[in-house]
């Protein structure tokens, strides 16, 4: 029953994948190229050495947390799209941390991880309170504190915090101490992995183990519901979205303690963004991210091979992610409607 | 059953075989359903029964697994409502679909607006509301805002909307659930003379008593499957009633006098604004004593949902004082009320009553789950869950439920029962049950009102806010009436007749009684 269940739920997001496959695979067809050698260097080179699934690996962790931090919010009802603001801030206090503290290793990564996930909550919780207390739309806020927190962090570096060498508008690089272990020697895939598909599970036992969980969900299920039974629906939606700070924050510093060891202006290519996607083909249920964020993951990984032997550029992954979004959104829309038809029916 | 010896006409409307599969739910098996030339033909069956999706078939809105329908002898193919249309099939929903702030005359003519260049014409559009409304005696004011007319006069503006599509046959979905007993009655007059005119009327209810008053045939439905259809004139209620749940009703609700206790509850010159800042309760006061049922009667929209808001802490009253117990808690939380053991059956199940998209569990668990024993700290106990919610679904023989069944599968009257059995479960000191049998069957009405009964006989103090007299009427030992925010009367129950109640309900007051 429950296994019956898990496929009926896993069937729609699957086939809309496919369909966005097949979509995509007419437009490389239409480009003068063989959509099979597209696919094969998209989804399965990747995965055929250690060297490139470990690139797989290190673009895996900021999708698969940043998925978690959209995740946590969207399933109080609240929609976070300012988790790319959030993560430059908390990348630029995990780096602070990692370029002024002198510690050990086992405690300068935990307060350094703390210290981005912290900044990267606060930032969040400006929004959640405009929300809270004067009902602003925090889709609208939280877009327009991206920008606040992209020149908010260029300033920091090329202002107060400017490295003394400085050429290009990065900070100091962050003490040896602080790097994250790295394990698939020659790609930079570094212990992040695990701390994030930890969190993944944490986030499944705080939605559907906790009273804290219960209350979020309820609250976005049905806010007067919620509301009814004694929940106070506003202190719900600012626990969600500083959750989901936490998340978007650690994105960040795991980034920089794992990749980058400095904090560079732009390093992030729209992770926060990419969050979305990924929670949204996962159903926003958190331990299904993971897989969402490894084919992510793996189309990015493979986005460079297909440059190398088509003449298809990286862009080639940006149309199908494009795509695939269409796709599973049509398909979100195409489930609600049904739900909605079957409460009809009750009537 | 078809083939009746005095067939007076052929079938305008025939479904043969009709089986619709919903997921988990066999709403129709195998229905046959006949609907002859110039009759009012009444549809009946609990909640959950499948009339509602028969008649949708019928109409468009869903297409049927298998079997067929033939209008005027001859089969047709009814994909969308359109089709429906065309082949004269009309249909006035249960929730009204007009657009508030356009008048009437502009409601009508939405969808086929008659046009002068690229505008609507407005003189024309009002020209045909009036000749629509004048041959079918259906009075309305075309330049009305439908905003500014009564629930009743809204309903005429759907069927004369559907009217003006020019339909011969035409389903109304529940429509005396929003209605006065004295708007009821104008409706089957309405009804009537469309008949004598030549339409041919579905009309889908599970009240017995309209049944009887205004068909003159009856189909009825169980379980998805055609129980049986009957002329009116030669059935009666208990006869229905045996059909619809398979099994003797008792009517009457059997109950001992109340010995009514200390007051629990006291009410004083409470006021609150509706959503949209304007009065809604306007200096309501009554007392409610433990062991006793004070029922609330009233035409719905007199304040009824604010008050029942500012009692449970979701509406904040703007003045007057509410005492629990002797002590003040006028603007407390919903959970502090909670835990002052005030439990709140919601009218409206599926907007606060439940998490339609939600598992039972989740629902059955609401203003407990922060408690021992289902939460221990920060944690909730899923194996206590599932067992409580497993003990609420056998002790309110809610049907076809588990605790993860999603509860917006469950039919209305099962997720009533959900809704009911999480708040009686706390054993409540007072017990505020708004419509607690709206749109539920007979045999879970039954079952409610005896529920109800038994915790006022336990001692709590209950309050019961119902649209519907007769309940108000069978259940409550003293009732009040409510009318544009005030409680206007109060009586023994007993005392008091069901067409003086509903006198006061339109405001008439005593002048005419």
């Amino acid at each position: 029953m429950r296994a019956r269940r898990l496929i009926i739920e896993a069937l729609p997001p699957i086939l809309s994948l496919l369909a966005a496959l097949l979509v995509a695979a007419l437009i490389i067809l239409a480009l003068g190229e063989n959509p099979v050698t597209v696919y094969r260097a998209l989804l399965f080179e990747p995965f055929s050495s250690l060297r490139t699934f470990g690139r797989v690996l290190e673009v895996l962790v900021p999708l698969l947390l940043s998925g978690l931090a959209v995740a946590v919010a969207f399933r109080a009802g609240v929609f976070n799209l300012g988790v790319e603001g959030q993560l430059y801030l908390g990348a630029f206090a995990a780096a602070w941390v990692g370029f002024t503290l002198a510690a050990p290793g086992f405690l300068q990564i935990p307060a350094a991880m703390a210290f981005g996930a912290i900044v990267g909550a606060l930032y969040a919780l400006i929004p959640a309170l405009l929300r809270a207390y004067f009902n602003a739309d925090e889709i609208v806020t939280t877009i327009m504190l991206n920008y606040v927190a992209f020149s908010l962090t260029n300033y920091l570096i090329t202002g107060p915090f400017r490295p003394p060498d400085a050429g290009s508008a990065q900070s100091e690089a962050i003490a040896l101490t602080a790097h994250l272990g790295r394990w698939l020697p020659p790609s930079r895939a570094h212990i992040g992995v695990f701390i994030a598909l930890a969190l993944a599970v944490l986030l499944y036992l705080l939605l559907y183990r906790t009273t804290i969980g219960y209350e979020l969900r309820m609250a976005g299920a049905n806010p007067r519901f919620a509301e009814y039974g004694g929940v106070s629906v506003r202190r719900t939606i600012i626990m969600a979205m500083i959750f989901s700070g936490l998340l978007a924050g650690l994105v960040g510093a795991v980034e920089v303690l794992g990749i980058q060891y400095r904090f560079r202006a732009g390093f992030s290519p729209g992770y926060g963004f990419d969050g979305i996607t990924v929670a949204l083909l996962a159903r926003v249920e958190p331990l299904a991210i993971p897989l969402a964020a490894l084919l992510f993951a793996a189309l990015r990984a493979g986005a460079s091979i297909v440059q190398l032997n088509t003449e298809l550029g990286r862009e080639v992954v940006d149309v199908l992610q494009a795509i695939i979004i269409l796709f599973v959104t049509a398909e979100g829309l195409w489930y609600f409607l049904r739900r909605r038809r079957a409460l009809w029916a009750s009537g | 059953m078809s083939g009746d010896a005095n067939a007076p006409s052929a079938p305008i409307v025939r479904m043969r075989g009709i089986t619709k599969q919903f997921p988990g739910v066999l709403a129709n098996d195998a229905v046959d359903f006949d609907l002859r030339e110039r009759e009012v033909h009444a549809l009946v069956g609990e909640n959950g029964a499948g009339k509602s999706t028969l008649m949708k078939i019928l109409f468009g809105l869903y297409t049927s697994d298998s079997g067929t329908i033939e209008v005027d002898s001859r089969e047709v193919q009814i994909a969308t409502p359109q089709n429906a249309l065309d082949l004269g099939i009309g249909m006035v929903h249960q929730h009204f679909m007009l657009i508030p702030s356009l008048t009437v005359a502009e409601n009508i003519v939405l969808g086929a607006e008659p046009r002068r260049g690229p505008f609507l014409d407005l003189s024309r559009s009002i020209q045909r509301t009036r000749e629509l409304s004048d041959r079918y005696g259906l009075r309305v004011r075309p330049e009305a805002t439908v905003q500014s007319i009564s629930v009743g006069q809204r309903q005429r503006v759907e069927i004369l909307k559907t009217l003006s599509r020019g339909v011969k046959v035409l389903i109304l979905d529940e429509p005396t659930a929003v209605l006065t007993p004295q708007e009821t009655d104008d409706l089957f007059r309405v009804l009537r003379g469309l008949v004598s005119q030549g339409m041919s009327v579905v009309l889908i209810t599970h009240k017995l008593r309209e049944v009887l008053a205004a068909s003159d045939r009856v189909t009825v439905m169980r379980a998805g499957r055609h129980i049986g259809t009957v002329d009116t004139a030669a059935t009666d209620t208990e006869e229905l009633a045996r059909m619809m749940v398979g099994r003797e009703v008792l009517f009457r609700v059997e109950k001992k006098p109340a010995q009514p206790r200390e007051t629990l509850l006291e009410v004083r010159d409470l006021q609150a604004l509706d959503n949209r800042g304007l009065p809604a309760v306007r200096g309501v006061s009554f007392s409610l004593r433990r062991g006793e049922i004070y029922g609330i009667a009233g035409v719905e929209g007199n304040g009824q949902s604010e008050l029942i808001e500012a009692l449970t802490g979701l509406r904040r009253p703007t003045g007057g004082r509410l005492l629990l117990g002797g002590k003040p808690v006028e603007g407390s939380s919903p959970r502090r009320l909670r835990e002052l053991g005030v439990a709140h059956v919601p009218e409206d199940r599926l907007i606060y009553g439940t998490s339609s998209t939600s598992s039972v569990a989740d629902n059955a668990i609401m203003g407990f789950h922060y408690r021992k024993p289902l939460a221990e700290k920060i944690w909730l106990l899923k194996g206590r869950v599932i067992s409580w919610a497993r003990k609420l679904i056998q002790g309110f023989d809610v049907r076809g439920a588990r605790p993860d069944t999603l509860i917006g599968s469950l039919s209305g009257g099962n997720m009533q029962k959900v809704v009911l059995a999480r708040e009686m479960s706390r054993q409540p000191n007072v017990l505020i049950a708004a419509q607690p049998t709206r749109g539920v069957d007979v045999g879970a009405i039954e079952f409610i009102h005896s529920k109800l009964i038994e915790y006022r006989d336990a001692g709590a103090a209950v309050l019961l806010i119902s649209a519907e007299l007769s309940e108000v009427m069978s259940l409550s030992d003293r009732i009040g009436v409510i009318f544009n925010g005030r409680i206007v009367a109060e009586f023994d129950a007993g005392t008091v007749t069901e067409h003086q109640l509903g006198l006061y309900m339109l405001g008439a007051g005593k002048v005419s009684a």
